[in-house]
């Protein structure tokens, strides 16, 4: 009898998880944050050699140059620049004083290893049009470009631009960015356990805070905590419960819960995240673009927008996020659901329903697997995503992995169908998730295609200037379009909860995790 | 005469005899009336969802019970009953089948041990010894992460997890049944081991292993949950009880009843397979014979 009550007690047990919470408890200022389910599974702290980044790339790092929520670049590390008239000749002038978290000092010859480093790794396409880099002298450097190339500016605003140490990257190698991670941040690396938490204490030394800052010195927090959780309600417990202070990207879910939190504030900043559906263009049944086609009207937007965001965001059409000009492309590219027209196409192919409800032609069943990560979100939008494509006739298997190897798994090339996510405000993703040079990882969708390289070429290298530039990818936008390669499905909003005892200005950062922390003060 | 002799054959049947003590333990016939509700939901669980266990109705999502939704709905507006009786299906299968696999391989591995002694004996029993020293969930999370997740792989992963205890209880019955007279007899016949084993030792040791494959259904069951509840069982849309909960502790404040239901199901599912274990244990009086484990 003790058996079985004490089985009976553990399948009790497992009806109730119980949330355990942390806690921290010290005369120093501690900031826990609870990073959004995207920014987990982090590998590397090496802009160089990175796939991806997260949010510690923003603390440990400054870039040259910052975007602010109003759209306009400041300066940072860079005091100044100035482009020549015909745009092929750009200085930069460094801010004279700072000094890496190694004590070396970051100066003219830093900054052309940097702008060279960058073009070995995946930011290589950021620094193409670089044809010469001369050191003017100890804090300037003069750049030779072969074309005129209007998003130069918007790239050192990125994460992947984060300028490292570079006696500690020659001393270090292989080491860099796993044991050791030396940038000029506001905040220096202390440790990191992969899949558990990152901590980062604050420099003392730090003095170059940007101007969009209150405060140019050292943090008021000592030290901050990103904890990696991936379960919504987990995480929503935790802040509710004091375990962290700001929950970045708040669980949709618990928005209204949220709302009614006395110890709570919501803010709202610009959303870059998009949600889609990626389909591998080399798999038996998705290298035929009407499957694809038929796949992607089969796919309805609004349905998963109120089951998995609860009406948080926008429908998304497109493969890029709303407020981006090359967003805005001709009606007819726009993919929105069409089930009938889904179901016909499938039969002019002659794919016939049998009596189990799947489509079959030649004895062959239309079944492939859609893979997800493991996290909240995705892994709820596929299983919306597989009833739906059941209507159509598909046979979906689910397949879920963690989010540290699911990369590992693109590189095998046997995915067929996968819920994706990304953040990102620049057209310039297309490159990054479209060009033939990356198949597997970005390009999960093992997309290869000529006219879609000719077209991203002339976006990426031939656009004179922002309009231009505007038009190319609005064009190279609607061919992939035309090419159903993914299925769009939402455009997220980017809510952050903040528990009131940390105080900040109103957001003038693009981000909230990142320079902003500068200026934050806990009670 | 012969009649009279089949009849009085007839009333010492075990299984009568069995059936006639079960009758008088309270617990034990609960057991079993939940376990055969437990087949009967099972079997016709096609027949007896109210609705499709995969219809998804988004804007009926996270419904609290109601008439039309006796136990609500969860977070895709799929009806929590049908998923619980298709999930019982599943529940049961796993258990039934990974216990039924557990039970074979502790046959032959334990049969062989106790039978022949020895040097095989000690490579068995060492390996068992082994694998029993591993907490059975390791060693069912290491084969699902081999095998990749999905229903067949949980049944062979908790089949292989299990059977080591298997093996010991039967090694311990053929130890001290394998000297006594009856099976000294049948030797000096001219029996083969194969048939002393098959024929003899096992069928007179195998009332324990019943009684503990009962009380194993009930841990498999619960193991199976567990896999499920990491992501490792079945997959969607196969509701299986642990998967349900698992995807319900996101809605544990909006909609606790997604979680609340398949953990009810599942405590009295395990609850009725350890109260018939139990009774069994007293019916077949092996209370002695399984301090041997």
């Amino acid at each position: 009898m003790k058996k079985t009550l004490k089985m009976a007690i553990m399948a009790g047990l497992l009806a109730l998880p119980i949330g355990v919470t942390a806690t921290t408890a010290s005369a120093e200022t501690v900031l826990t944050m609870s990073m959004s389910a995207g920014n987990a599974g982090q590998d590397s702290f090496n802009p160089f050699t990175t796939n991806r980044t997260n949010n510690v790339y923003y603390m440990v790092y400054d870039r040259l140059v910052e975007m602010g929520a109003d759209g306009i670049i400041y300066p940072h590390l860079l005091e100044s620049w100035t482009v020549s008239d015909d745009g092929l000749m750009i200085t930069f002038n460094l801010r004279e004083g700072v000094t890496f978290h190694d004590g070396s000092k970051l100066d003219s010859t830093v900054l052309k290893w940097f702008l060279e480093k960058l073009s070995t790794g995946k930011s290589k396409y950021m620094v193409d049009a670089f044809e010469d880099i001369k050191i003017l002298n100890d804090l300037s450097v003069e750049i030779t470009l072969s074309r005129p190339d209007p998003n130069i500016l918007y790239n050192f605003t990125s994460s992947f631009t984060g300028v490292p140490s570079m006696e500690a990257i020659e001393k270090y190698g292989e080491d860099f960015g796993r044991k050791v991670v030396i940038g000029t941040g506001p905040f220096e690396f202390v440790s990191w356990k992969s899949g558990a938490e990152i901590v980062v204490v604050k420099n003392e030394d730090y003095q170059w805070g940007s101007a969009l800052s209150d405060n140019q010195g050292p943090a008021y927090i000592d030290k901050v905590i990103f904890r990696e959780i991936l379960e919504d309600s987990t995480r929503f417990l935790e802040f509710k419960t004091g375990g962290v202070d700001i929950l970045e990207d708040a669980p949709t879910l618990f928005l209204d819960k949220i709302k009614d939190d006395p110890n709570a504030n919501l803010v709202t900043m610009a959303s870059n995240g998009n949600y889609h559906m990626v389909m591998n263009t080399t798999n038996e049944f998705l290298k035929d673009v009407k499957i694809r086609q038929a796949i992607a009207l089969s796919v309805n937007q609004d349905a998963i927008l109120k089951a998995v965001f609860q009406g948080n965001g926008t429908p998304a059409y497109t493969y890029l996020i709303d407020r981006l000009p090359a967003r805005k492309v001709a009606a007819e590219f726009e993919i929105h659901p069409d089930t009938e027209k889904a179901k016909t196409i499938m039969a002019d192919l002659g794919w016939v329903k049998g009596d189990d409800g799947i489509l079959a032609k030649d004895g062959k069943k239309l079944s492939m697997t859609l893979w997800s990560k493991s996290e909240s979100s995705e892994r709820k939008i596929s299983v919306i995503i597989q009833a739906q494509l059941a209507e159509l006739g598909i046979d979906v298997v689910i397949e879920q992995f963690d989010p540290s190897s699911i990369r590992a798994q693109f590189k095998t090339g046997k995915q067929a169908l996968v819920v994706r996510s990304y953040g990102w405000d620049n057209a310039d993703i297309l490159e990054w998730f479209f060009n033939s040079a990356r198949l597997g990882y970005p390009n999960v969708a093992m997309w290869h295609d000529n006219e879609s390289d000719y077209l991203m070429q002339k976006a990426m290298t031939r656009s004179k200037n922002a309009d231009d530039r505007i038009v190319n990818f609005r064009d190279y936008h609607e061919y992939l379009l035309s090419q159903f390669i993914w299925a769009p499905i939402v455009n997220s909003v980017n809510i952050h909860a903040i528990n009131k005892r940390v105080s900040m200005p109103e957001p003038r950062f693009k981000i909230l995790v990142g320079p902003p922390v500068q200026d934050m003060k806990l009670d | 005469m012969s009649i009279d002799y089949q009849k009085t054959k007839k009333h010492k049947s075990p299984l009568k005899v069995l059936l006639k003590r079960l009758a008088q333990n309270k617990m034990g016939l609960a057991g079993v009336v939940v376990i055969l509700i437990l087949i009967f939901v099972a079997a016709f669980a096609h027949i007896l969802e109210p609705y499709s266990y995969k219809l998804q109705d988004i804007s009926n999502m996270s419904q609290p019970p109601s008439l039309t939704h006796l136990l609500g709905t969860d977070e895709f507006g799929r009806d929590l009953l049908s998923r619980i009786i298709r999930g019982a299906r599943i529940s049961f299968t796993v258990g039934v089948v990974s216990v039924a696999m557990s039970v074979l391989i502790g046959l032959v591995v334990g049969g062989l041990a106790g039978y022949f002694g020895g040097k095989v004996d000690l490579i068995l029993t060492s390996f068992a010894d082994l694998t029993w020293s591993m907490p059975s969930i390791l060693i069912a999370l290491l084969l699902v992460a081999i095998i990749g997740p999905g229903l067949e792989s949980v049944v062979l992963a908790i089949g292989l997890s299990y059977w080591a205890q298997y093996a010991r209880l039967i090694r311990g019955q053929i130890l001290s049944l394998k000297t006594s007279v009856y099976i000294e007899a049948t030797r000096s016949l001219g029996a083969s081991d194969f048939v002393i084993l098959v024929k003899h030792l096992i069928p007179n040791s195998i009332s324990p292993v019943i009684v503990a494959a009962t009380i194993g259904v009930g841990n498999a069951i619960v193991l199976e949950a567990t896999l499920g509840f990491l992501g490792m069982g079945a997959q969607p849309p196969t509701p299986s009880w642990g998967a349900m909960m698992s995807s319900g502790t996101a809605y544990l404040f909006i909609s606790p009843w997604v979680i609340v239901f398949p953990g009810i199901a599942m405590m009295i599912t395990v609850l009725g397979f350890n109260l018939f274990g139990d009774a069994l244990v007293d019916i077949m009086d092996v209370k002695n014979r399984e301090s041997n484990l």
